[in-house]
């Protein structure tokens, strides 16, 4: 077998056409969790901002934070989505410790904001539009904390801190359709969208909607 | 056995109120029953004496101080399925994988009997998790049927009806997916309603399947069934399932019931569950229950439900693949066993689950994650779903030919202990007409109509949702016309004193 050789970067431009796709996680600063009246307190002591429903203890039951709701329709507004006149959540069952139910409270099939876009200024004062796919609500993971092992992860490591005052803080995932046409440009623009997309939400007009953090996940692929 | 185990709840709960007893007396004769008779029973799982003493003295200290009783059943002693949290007792499910749990919360059910003033004996043996129809998959050891002891009280609520007819408690709480409050009222010939769904709040109420779960109230006569369904029934803001409406008025339509007037109701006869499959006894009681209601005035009218046939197939998917989800979070990281089997966290899920869930509980899950896996979902889970629809559409046409409809609870009486237990197929054919009303999410309840070859046998009356007043209405017509012409059922029930 030979070794792959990696190809020059001005190659891989010349000879494919980057297309990404986006995942970005907006974390909404309410008061409360998306599903229990737990505070969202950034930096607590682990396990102090938790109850029944949080950790996911047997009979406890979800009920949807108005305001979460709220920020995710304007939050679809401002990325100029159709808001769905009804929706649902589901369940995206696989199994982690620091997901106490086992299972993540998501929206799936039916997200609330669909079919939008956004426009991006460039450093050369163009503007590149992306279009949206869709943006739904899902609540956050607990964290773990993996001591003892070379990586930081699960893997070799000698044990595990769980921390579940992060649990059920809401999110917002916004989904963008695959991004064609950057070029060279891509690996710029693709930090402008995903900036862009998190200063939308914060200037979205909701009270209570300021992005703290935002997590961005790139899915490139290329033709 | 003293003469207060042998009374209703109504009745208990006016010799309470006006002094005549006190509650403390009436919770030590139930106690004591309990000392008794439950060695062979088996009812309960956990029986809380001080926490039960303690409050049934609260209720005495309220009323000698000349305050209203709290509600209409303070003092009156009960028992509460095991599958509904309680912050001063443990909570078990019937599971070993929640052995020894203490809950840090009540229950919504748990915290409105105790402002009822209720007092809460302590919490009754069931199927794993509410998954069967005999109470023998419970970790905890089988129940027996008061009537029978070498027979199954039904399930998975086979503890809190076996009480009831053992006279260990005169109210219980029971849950019903399937048909777990209705069966083992029908096999103990107790009084079981099964509330619309998102009648009763569901929060702390442990889950099994969350769309069919059901919590509603059980009972040795229609009149105190109703009493106890207004005590835990209404809009609760932590279920959002919950209905935000008025309770219907069941105490009201019971009493009114009792008169035996039932003249301008049209009830109906679903023609797909009073067939084939019966055994001769319970076809007799059912046509003899028919003739009682007729002679009340009512309306015969036979209507057809024909994907009843499909209902259990359904069941049968939409159940295990909820309770697979529901399930998951029982995996050693925050609460109850925990089974070091591995050095890595998915070897201790694994072995934890291995050791603390029954072969019951393990063949839905299964059963359950096949059916939702990737590629799955839409030929199984979205299929039921439609059927489900469909069974909708079968109860919303036959409603508007009659006001109720009716059916034997059960095919049969209660079958002997281990007759079943390896046969999962037999054991889910029992729950044949009681699923539609889960899937369909509307009420219905079940109330003794008499006996068969010495076992009691139950009669299934069906309504639309919210239509409780009516079922109630019609419940307790036939139960006062059946007692009057034949004796109280559960008065023919064997003492289990000489065998204690």
């Amino acid at each position: 077998m030979t070794a792959p050789t990696l190809v020059d970067y001005a190659e891989v431009l010349e000879r494919f056409d980057p297309v990404l796709g986006l995942e970005v996680h907006v974390e909404l600063n309410t008061q409360t969790k998306m599903f229990c009246g737990c505070p969202t307190t950034f930096g607590a002591e682990p396990n102090t901002q938790v109850c029944p429903v949080c950790l996911g203890l047997p009979g406890a039951l979800p009920v949807v934070n108005r305001i979460g709701v709220e920020s995710a329709i304007r939050i679809g507004l401002a990325l100029n989505c159709t808001i769905a006149p009804w929706g649902r959540f589901a369940r995206k069952n696989y199994f982690y410790p620091d997901m106490p139910k086992n299972f993540q409270t998501s929206q799936y099939d039916e997200p609330i904001a669909t079919g939008g876009y956004l426009d991006v200024p460039l450093d050369d004062g163009s503007v590149f539009r992306v279009e949206i796919e869709r943006a739904h609500m899902e609540e956050d993971t607990g964290k773990s904390l993996h001591v003892g092992g070379a990586t930081g992860r699960i893997h070799g490591a000698e044990y595990s801190l769980l921390d579940y005052n992060r649990a059920g803080v809401p999110l917002i995932e916004i989904v963008t359709k695959p991004v064609v046409g950057t070029g060279e440009r891509a690996p710029r623009s693709h930090v402008r969208t995903s900036r862009r997309c998190a200063t939308c939400c914060a200037h979205s007009g909701s009270p209570t909607c300021a992005w703290t953090r935002a997590r961005c996940a790139a899915t490139p692929t290329s033709r | 056995m003293s003469d207060l185990t042998r009374m209703t709840a109504a009745g208990l709960a006016e010799k309470i109120h006006s002094r005549e007893v006190s509650a403390v007396e009436v919770a030590q004769a139930h106690l004591d029953r309990i000392a008794a008779v439950d060695g062979d029973v088996h009812a309960f799982l956990h029986v809380a004496t001080d926490a039960a003493l303690a409050s049934a003295a609260m209720v005495d200290e309220r009323i000698a101080a000349g305050a209203a009783p709290a509600s209409p059943l303070a003092g009156v002693p009960l028992a509460l399925k095991d599958v509904f949290t309680t912050s001063d007792m443990p909570t078990t499910a019937g599971s070993k994988i929640l052995d020894g749990w203490r809950p840090p919360y009540d229950a919504t059910v748990t915290a409105r009997l105790r402002a009822a003033g209720v007092t809460i004996l302590g919490k009754t043996n069931m199927d794993e998790f509410a998954m069967g129809s005999s109470t023998e998959y419970s970790a905890f050891g089988p129940t027996h049927n008061p009537w029978d002891t070498t027979r199954v009280p039904g399930g998975s609520g086979g503890g809190s009806a076996a009480a009831l007819a053992a006279f260990e408690a005169p109210l219980a709480i029971g849950t019903d997916t399937g048909g777990s409050i209705r069966q083992p009222a029908a096999f103990t010939g107790t009084v079981g309603a099964k509330p619309t769904y998102g009648g009763v709040s569901r929060y702390g109420l442990i889950a099994c399947a969350s769309s069919l779960d059901q919590a509603g109230p059980c009972a040795r006569t229609v009149l105190d069934a109703a009493m106890l369904h207004e005590v835990i029934a209404g809009y609760d803001p932590m279920d959002s399932t919950s209905i935000d409406q008025p309770v219907p008025a069941v105490v009201e339509a019971a009493r009114h019931g009792a008169g035996g007037d039932l003249s301008g109701l049209r009830v109906g006869v679903v023609r797909e569950l009073s067939g084939e499959g019966y055994q001769p006894g319970v076809r007799a009681s059912y046509e003899d229950a028919l003739r009682q209601l007729e002679k009340l005035g009512a309306e015969l009218v036979e209507v057809s439900c024909p994907h009843f046939e499909y209902g259990l197939a359904a069941y049968y998917l939409i159940l295990p693949s909820e309770v697979s989800s529901n399930l998951a979070r029982f995996d050693a990281m925050r609460y109850g066993l925990r089974v070091d089997g591995g050095a890595s966290a998915e070897e201790v899920m694994a072995a934890t689950r291995e050791a603390g869930f029954g072969p019951e509980v393990k063949r839905r899950v299964i059963l359950g994650t096949y059916a939702l896996s990737s590629g799955y979902w839409d030929a199984y889970y979205g299929q039921a779903q439609k059927v489900r629809t469909l069974i909708s559409r079968d109860f919303a046409a036959a409603f508007e030919q009659a006001d109720v409809l009716v059916s034997p609870t059960t095919p049969t009486t209660a079958f002997p202990i281990g007759d079943k237990v390896d046969d999962p197929l037999a054991m889910y054919l029992n729950d044949l007409a009681t699923i539609p009303t889960n899937l369909a999410g509307t009420a219905a309840m079940s109330v003794p109509s008499g006996l068969a070859d010495g076992l009691p046998v139950g009669l299934q009356v069906m309504a639309p949702a919210l239509g409780e007043a009516v079922m109630y209405r019609v419940a307790a017509a036939y139960e006062a016309a059946r007692n009057s012409e034949d004796g109280v059922v559960i008065d023919r029930v064997p003492s289990l004193e000489v065998s204690s």
